[in-house]
């Protein structure tokens, strides 16, 4: 029977199987059932089975056959570190490469891609992008994440990127001095529902801004506040240290006053007493034990909203005591060890008041994850102040930095070499006009005097624009042209930027293991003249040239 | 001991008598350069030819193997020679003081006047491979004076001034209308322009706006939106000996218009936040048979403005060789200094920039610059990293007659000149 969506009269809800079995009644209905399941089943694949493509089509056509492996011939690849390979084959399942090798054998309903005379690159990645932000980003406050602000279904300007071969991004917080929230990094790839990117896991970056204001004295203020930040959320995790060794002997405590209690009870009972508040003498010695089913007390709670949540259950490391259902029980004040002084009776009542939990503070828990390594720190500093401020940041309190923007870096190179902070710079060729701010000591040769001192660096398109960072190939070329000495730009771009942003495990080599993201040239990448024909990302076709070569017509 | 002792002291005499008359009047012009490849009058690149040189002039492009064993050959292996760059619309050393705005028709005005010819951006331009600049009127009058074209570096310490006395200078768009006097809008500005070429034509004004109406002076309009185009095509017909319109705007359509006219077009600079359709407006030209040169406006622009311009035009459709040459021949052109500077052919200046590898790379950089035969800047040697012979250009390149990439450039031929800042 013919599925073509076309014919009329597929009619849904009629058993078609019911012919073949026997008229049974009970047996009916669960054809019935079963029936219109398959049928609805039919009908729902109907979509996806297409006449078979001999090419692979962008991503959203059809979702079933990009299940299928994906094999390219005949390319020239350029890893990415530095090699490069005449003639292959990639073999390409899921989300990765699996094969690379001169023939390789295809599985079954394998789309085939036929790249003979082609160039195959790892796709380009921009470690300082602005792509698709709209408007001005926020800034200032810590728990923010980048990835929010940024116009994730902007399709064309996705687009726009791909067609010169960048397929990962870094977008950052925007904002003024301060710290800004963090980054992630972003791969272009649809996704269902519209979206042109999705953000990679694991690659957040808390990102800060030292540099912003023309004002020295504003950049130092803003500098002292940082440090005030980060010292508070020291202590902030020195409180909740303590607060849990606290409820600790809290708790302790309280099973010990239960089992006396209970033993004390034993006792009463086996002396044959019975009063009817046993249980009250017992706790007589404190008024305020944790007998809130007896005395409603009044909840002082000079911070209502953190206590409510940490008394449902608080932070994960806190959520075993959190919830001793003790509402009531919070006392103002002090932690359960201090004296308040006032005799041996006040001072029972003090070891069993519960300790107050300390106030949630998100912004805190952020800059924690950054202390404990968890998250790269992202300082942009221009002037020699401020990345040597930057610099001293990372000291005091053990972050790994990465100093981005970094104009005068080449004058501290050796302490930037030292300190081992690699360093994201921007747009490499500036005008030598209106340059009386932090572009003042810019130079285009800083790639390559960074370099030469041992520090690591890459450039990114500079997020002064959205749109510039498709053209993140051309600004890393114009860096290693200013440099002296034979640098292989490619890698800067792919390799190194993937190291740098912390996804070298996931993108920026052609390698057996790693992720599927690849640019197709008709031609040597470093020649301008050549054009993207396709770009895959994830595994996935992201992009295919419009016929109309010439200018892309757009 | 004593003839050694004098030895060396005529040798120290001799050291400190060269240092003090300078290094570019110590450099001789070699008589030949040779290099992998060099970009030919049509813009391609050719390969396995020596440029032969005459003191400050191009005598002859000869096969490297005709090279006569007597000569003074200078070998940059693997490099590309390039004729020295051209900015048709620039502000060098007289940034921010180059118009007169208080009257929008200033014919008797020159951009000459206002220029500091010992600014250290001169350096950083030749440096960048710019040679040549036409110094222009920032467009903000309607008649702005006339241009002129200068050198930024000269063997004989002078800046050599190719030409004084034109183009000269229009703009229409809203640049002109924006300050306190008249016009004050489009309508006004094509008025006001009309009746300037009326009373010219009959006698009146300044001699050089009756010697454009004549057809004897050039011109270049500064065009803003495609719509002052089409006016400046309409207004301008039949005047002037050659007109130029710059146009850095996305309507492909005006190709016919200028086509027709047979006037060419400065486009740029380009900058990577521009649209797609703009960056395809040079090849769209071009493509229709429009002359281009590309511009890169020195000092405001960074000094790899016009290569930048060159690779995004190629990226988004525009033909290599026509890239190469909107880069010195076409500008050449247009500032009326063809017969000295523009292209590597016989008779013309010895302007030569030897690039890394085809200049509209940008990963090439600038290995030396000759000006009028002279080698007036070479890149700092000890800046270079090691370079391996091949390197990373083995690998990417995929043309058999292409000549590795082998070490430095000969530098060790003369000793001139890292003229401020070096490599």
């Amino acid at each position: 029977m013919s599925l073509d969506p076309g014919a009329p009269g597929v009619a849904l809800g009629k058993p078609i199987l019911n012919r073949t079995y026997p008229t049974n009644s009970r047996t009916h209905n669960r054809v019935d059932r079963y029936g219109l399941i398959g049928l609805c089943v039919l009908c729902a694949s109907i979509p996806f089975i297409q006449p078979p493509l001999a090419q692979a089509q962008p991503a959203m056509a059809g979702s079933f056959l990009s299940g299928r492996a994906l094999v390219i011939r005949n390319a020239r690849i350029v890893d990415g570190a530095g090699r490069v390979i005449p003639k292959a084959d990639i073999l390409i399942r899921g989300k990765r490469i699996v094969a690379i090798g001169e023939k390789v054998k295809a599985p079954f309903l394998a789309r085939h891609i036929d790249a003979a005379g082609r160039t195959i690159t790892p796709g380009l990645i921009d470690g300082w992008s602005a792509l698709g932000r709209v408007g001005r980003n926020g800034g200032g406050d810590p728990t923010t994440n980048a990835w929010d602000a940024f116009d994730r279904y902007d399709r064309e300007a996705f687009r726009e990127a791909l067609r010169h071969g960048v397929t990962t991004v870094y977008l950052g917080p925007g904002g003024g001095g301060g710290i800004n929230g963090t980054g992630v990094v972003v791969q272009l790839v649809p996704q269902e529902g519209h979206t042109a990117g999705v953000a990679l896991d694991g690659t957040g970056v808390l990102a800060i801004n030292l540099g912003s204001s023309a004002k020295a004295i504003k950049r130092a203020s803003t500098f002292q506040g940082i440090r005030q930040s980060f010292r508070k959320a020291v202590e902030y995790r020195k409180a909740l240290e303590d607060y849990e060794e606290d409820l600790k002997e809290y708790i302790e405590k309280l099973e010990e006053r239960r089992d006396e209690s209970d033993a004390d009870e034993s006792k009463e009972e086996s002396k044959g007493e019975s009063e009817g508040e046993v249980d009250d003498d017992e706790d007589a010695p404190s008024d305020d034990a944790p007998a809130p089913e007896d005395k409603p007390e009044p909840t002082p709670t000079p911070k209502p909203t953190p206590d409510r949540r940490a008394a449902r259950g608080g932070t994960p490391r806190l959520a075993d005591n959190g919830d001793d259902g003790d509402e009531n029980g919070d006392k103002p004040g002090k932690n359960g060890d201090e004296d308040n002084g006032d005799g041996e009776e006040k001072e029972d009542e003090d070891e069993l008041k519960k300790p107050q939990q300390p106030a949630r503070d998100p912004a805190s828990d952020v800059l924690l994850r950054a202390i404990d390594h968890e998250l790269l720190v992202r300082i942009t500093a221009h002037r020699s102040a401020d990345i040597l401020n930057a610099l001293a940041l990372g000291k005091e309190f053990n972050l790994d930095i990465v100093l981005e923007g970094a104009t005068d870096a080449y004058l501290h190179a050796e302490a930037l070499a030292d300190a081992d902070v690699p360093v994201v710079l921007g747009a490499v060729s500036r005008s030598g006009v209106f340059q009386d701010n932090e572009f003042r000591r810019h130079t285009a040769h800083s790639a390559a005097l960074l370099g030469k001192a041992g520090v690591r660096w890459i450039v990114g398109s500079g997020a002064a624009s959205p749109q510039s960072s498709r053209f993140v190939g051309f600004n890393t070329q114009l860096a290693v042209g200013h440099a002296a000495g034979d640098m292989d730009w490619l890698s800067r771009v792919t390799r190194d930027a993937a190291n740098l942003l912390g996804v070298a495990n996931v993108t920026g080599r052609i390698a057996r293991g790693l992720q599927a993201d690849l640019v197709i040239w008709n031609g040597d990448p470093a020649d301008p003249g050549s054009t993207v024909e396709r770009v895959i990302v994830q595994g996935k076709v992201a992009y295919v040239a419009d016929s109309n070569v010439a200018g892309g017509g757009r | 001991m004593t003839r050694s002792r004098s030895v060396l002291g005529l040798t120290f005499v001799a050291t400190l008598a060269g240092g003090a008359m300078g290094p570019r009047a110590a450099a001789q012009s070699p008589d030949a350069i040779v290099a992998g490849r060099y970009v030919a009058a049509d813009g391609s690149l050719k390969s396995g030819a020596a440029v032969l040189l005459n003191g400050e002039k191009i005598s002859a492009i000869v096969p490297e193997a005709d090279l006569s064993d007597t000569s003074e050959v200078v070998r940059y292996p693997g490099a590309v020679l390039c004729p020295g760059l051209i900015d048709v619309r620039s502000q060098l050393g007289a940034f921010g003081n180059a118009v007169e705005t208080a009257h929008a028709v200033d014919p008797a005005a020159s951009a000459i006047d206002s220029v500091d010819w010992d600014h250290a951006d001169f350096v950083a331009a030749m440096q960048a491979g710019i040679t040549t600049v036409m110094l222009t009127p920032s467009a903000n009058n309607l008649v702005s004076g006339v241009a002129s074209t200068v050198k930024t570096a000269s063997p004989q310490g002078r800046h050599t001034v190719l030409r004084a006395d034109g183009p000269l200078m229009f703009a229409l768009g809203s640049s002109v209308w924006v300050y306190d006097r008249e016009p004050t809008s489009r309508v006004g500005s094509l008025a006001m322009l009309r009746a300037v070429f009326d009373q010219a034509g009959r006698g009146q004004l300044h001699p050089r706006l009756q010697a454009f109406v004549g057809g004897k002076l050039d011109g270049m309009v500064v065009c803003g939106e495609a719509m002052d185009v089409s006016a400046a095509i309409r207004t301008f017909r039949g005047l002037g000996s050659s007109v130029a319109i710059g146009y850095t705007g996305d309507e492909h359509d005006l190709a016919d218009e200028l086509g027709s006219a047979d006037y060419s077009v400065v486009v740029g600079p380009y900058s990577f936040a521009m649209t797609p359709r703009t960056l395809a407006t040079a090849g769209a030209f071009a493509t229709k048979g429009v002359s281009v040169a590309f511009a890169a406006r020195t000092p405001m622009r960074s000094f790899d403005a016009l290569r930048i311009t060159a690779s995004l035009a190629v990226r988004h459709g525009m033909d290599a060789s026509a890239a190469r040459r909107a880069m010195s021949t076409v500008p050449a052109i247009i500032a009326g200094v063809a017969k000295r500077v523009g292209s590597i052919q016989p008779g013309l200046d010895a302007d030569i920039v030897v690039f890394s590898d085809d200049p509209l790379r940008l990963s090439a950089r600038v290995l030396a610059v000759y000006v009028g035969g002279a080698l007036v800047y070479t890149a700092d040697h000890q800046a270079r990293g090691d370079r391996q012979a091949g390197g990373q250009s083995k690998h990417l390149s995929d043309s058999a007659g292409r000549k590795r990439r082998g070490a430095s450039r000969s530098g060790e031929r003369s000793r001139a000149s890292v003229l401020a800042g070096g490599g």
